[in-house]
């Protein structure tokens, strides 16, 4: 089950395979089928509770997949590929009665790291002149720095990130987002990171996965997502959910949200011009047409179920 | 499995808990070892005929079959095995690639070895402080290496047993009550429920605490109601633990999601 069967020729880090968890009769992740390629920094997004830390979770072999299949690194053996994975699930863990240079000194001997590496990525993260102050007094920006630094332990080539920035000041928050486009610019590490703070995601991402209930709604790239946003129609109408059908028609990966009397449709591939023309064919009458900026922030929510 | 083992050694001796709780250990033994002495003295006076009334015997008695070394065992058993469970630090180990065997063994060999050596340096010790308060009395059994060396055995069973709990437990407050209490608990409730149902079996001799304090106590006439296990029950009990604990802890833990 572990390892895919069929060798791809592509070029992904990490690729998933309807990769499917339940527990008990609640399914938390449900044939979800990922894919992260070599240099990508992929925002991973969904709501609490869609399956973003499972899903993490099993590609780091901390929980078990129910079915479905992984492959990292083209489908290196999973225990083997993920000696190159540095990764921080959830809140930071740390041995809370020692320093900072005792928890990254414990994990280098897993990683494989000296103490010239422990020393450097310390200074680096902001944590180079903690001393011997115990893990358990840090703040939980201190602590969310320490996670980070224990992850980049090794120069994994992909980082697992969950919520990194949790608890993390303004200037720590961009601390992080600077240190992780270095990583990926400078030393070409594959970022695999999710976050509930969208406008930070967007700084850095360049490849997108929506997650919503335990499914994977959609991937994206950066670019992709940009032309998306710029093409929300508004049309106020007296038959919308004609309209709808029309424009779902016109435009098949559209996402269409009816209201009253009018509608908001993103990800339409077809001209104004074409969709009137087709309405009024319909008997629809159209007061109204407009193309509207949509923010990113509307665009996931839409994706991720809306507000319900 | 070599980093997972220098990562171990390297948290044991950097946990102040072991010091603690083994120092513990030390004055406990001491005491036990004195008040063992004085009962011994006393005893003798009122059977001065008796020569297997041995202060020396006594004291050696006590050194690591009585119940606050086990229990020790258990409480360091529970916090050491335990603390990267608790802690959640385990998934920065599984999400290095260790596979959960591995990360399973490398607790069980560093513990079993921190197990024998202090059970060895409590031995040791107890020896010198026969020596230091008064030296050797009369002669030694000349089973008592080889039933030393059964003892250290039975500790083998004991940290296998406490392991495995632990393991299965998989947090440190519920290791140690089950360490500490819950074994005892189970011996007495299958003792009563054979006492109910009126089966003539003695579930207590397959104690492992019952099989240490025979063990230590056999040369001993006032604590012959002691029965000294004999060396079948003294080998094959202990390694019966061990599979059976080590093994079920390992069945538990591999499929156990962190």
């Amino acid at each position: 089950m572990e390892i895919m069967s069929e060798s791809s020729q592509n070029n992904y880090v990490v690729e998933t395979d309807n990769l499917t968890k339940t527990y008990g009769s609640k399914t938390v992740l449900d044939h979800v089928s990922l894919h992260v390629a070599k240099g990508d920094i992929y925002g991973f997004i969904g709501k609490n509770g869609a399956g973003k830390t499972t899903l993490m979770k099993l590609l780091l072999g901390m929980s078990h997949p129910t079915s479905g299949e992984m492959k990292l690194f083209g489908g290196e053996k999973l225990s083997v590929a993920r000696r190159r994975i540095g990764a921080l699930i959830e809140e930071p863990a740390l041995y809370k009665g020692c320093s900072a240079m005792e928890n990254m000194k414990r994990f280098a001997i897993l990683a494989g790291a000296d103490i010239v590496e422990v020393q450097e990525i310390l200074e680096f993260v902001g944590l180079g002149d903690v001393g011997k102050k115990k893990v358990g007094k840090f703040s939980l920006g201190m602590k969310q720095r320490l996670g980070i630094a224990i992850a980049m332990l090794g120069n994994p080539e992909l980082l697992v990130l969950d919520e990194p920035v949790n608890g993390l000041d303004p200037e720590g928050i961009k601390e992080i987002r600077d240190l992780l486009l270095r990583l990926n610019h400078e030393k070409g590490v594959t970022v695999l990171i999710s976050s509930h703070l969208l406008d930070e995601l967007a700084k850095v991402t360049t490849r997108y996965g929506i997650i919503n209930k335990g499914h994977l709604v959609e991937e994206i790239s950066a670019a992709d997502l940009k032309k998306q946003c710029q093409q929300k129609l508004h049309i106020v109408t007296d038959k919308p959910a004609v309209a709808a059908k029309i424009i779902k028609k016109l435009s098949p990966k559209a996402v269409i949200t009816a209201q009253d009397n009018s509608i908001d449709a993103v990800g339409i591939t077809v001209d104004n011009a074409t969709i009137n023309k087709q309405l009024v064919q319909a008997d629809v009458n159209v007061e109204s047409i407009t193309f509207a900026m949509d923010s990113m922030e509307d665009y996931f929510i839409q994706r991720m179920g809306g507000n319900k | 499995m070599g980093k997972l083992l220098k990562f171990e050694w390297r948290k044991l001796w950097r946990q102040k808990s072991l010091y603690i709780i083994f120092s513990i250990g030390f004055i406990s033994i001491i005491l036990s070892m004195l008040l063992a002495k004085l009962v011994s003295e006393v005893a003798a006076i009122f059977n001065p005929s008796d020569d297997t009334l041995n202060a020396t015997k006594a004291m050696l008695s006590v050194l690591v079959s009585s119940s606050n070394f086990i229990s020790l065992l258990g409480i360091y058993i529970a916090i050491f095995v335990c603390s990267d469970y608790s802690q959640h630090t385990i998934k920065n180990i599984y999400a290095r690639g260790y596979n959960r065997s591995a990360v399973y063994f490398s607790k069980y060999l560093i513990s079993l070895f921190v197990s024998v050596v202090v059970a060895i340096i409590y031995i040791a010790f107890g020896f010198l402080f026969v020596l230091i308060s008064g030296g050797y009395a009369g002669s030694m059994p000349a089973d008592m290496w080889r039933d030393l060396v059964l003892q250290l055995w039975t500790v083998v069973g004991i940290h296998g047993l406490f392991f495995g709990i632990s393991m299965m437990v998989g947090n440190v407050a519920g290791s140690l009550a089950f360490n500490l209490v819950g074994v005892s608990v189970v011996f007495a409730l299958l003792n009563t429920f054979f006492q109910v149902i009126k089966v003539d079996f003695d579930v207590m001799r397959y104690s492992l605490e019952m099989i240490l304090g025979g063990l230590a106590r056999m040369p001993i006439s006032y604590n012959a109601v002691i029965e000294h296990p004999g060396l079948v029950r003294a080998l094959i009990v202990p390694l019966a633990y061990v599979i059976v604990f080590v093994g079920g802890g390992w069945l538990v833990n591999r499929r156990r999601d962190v």
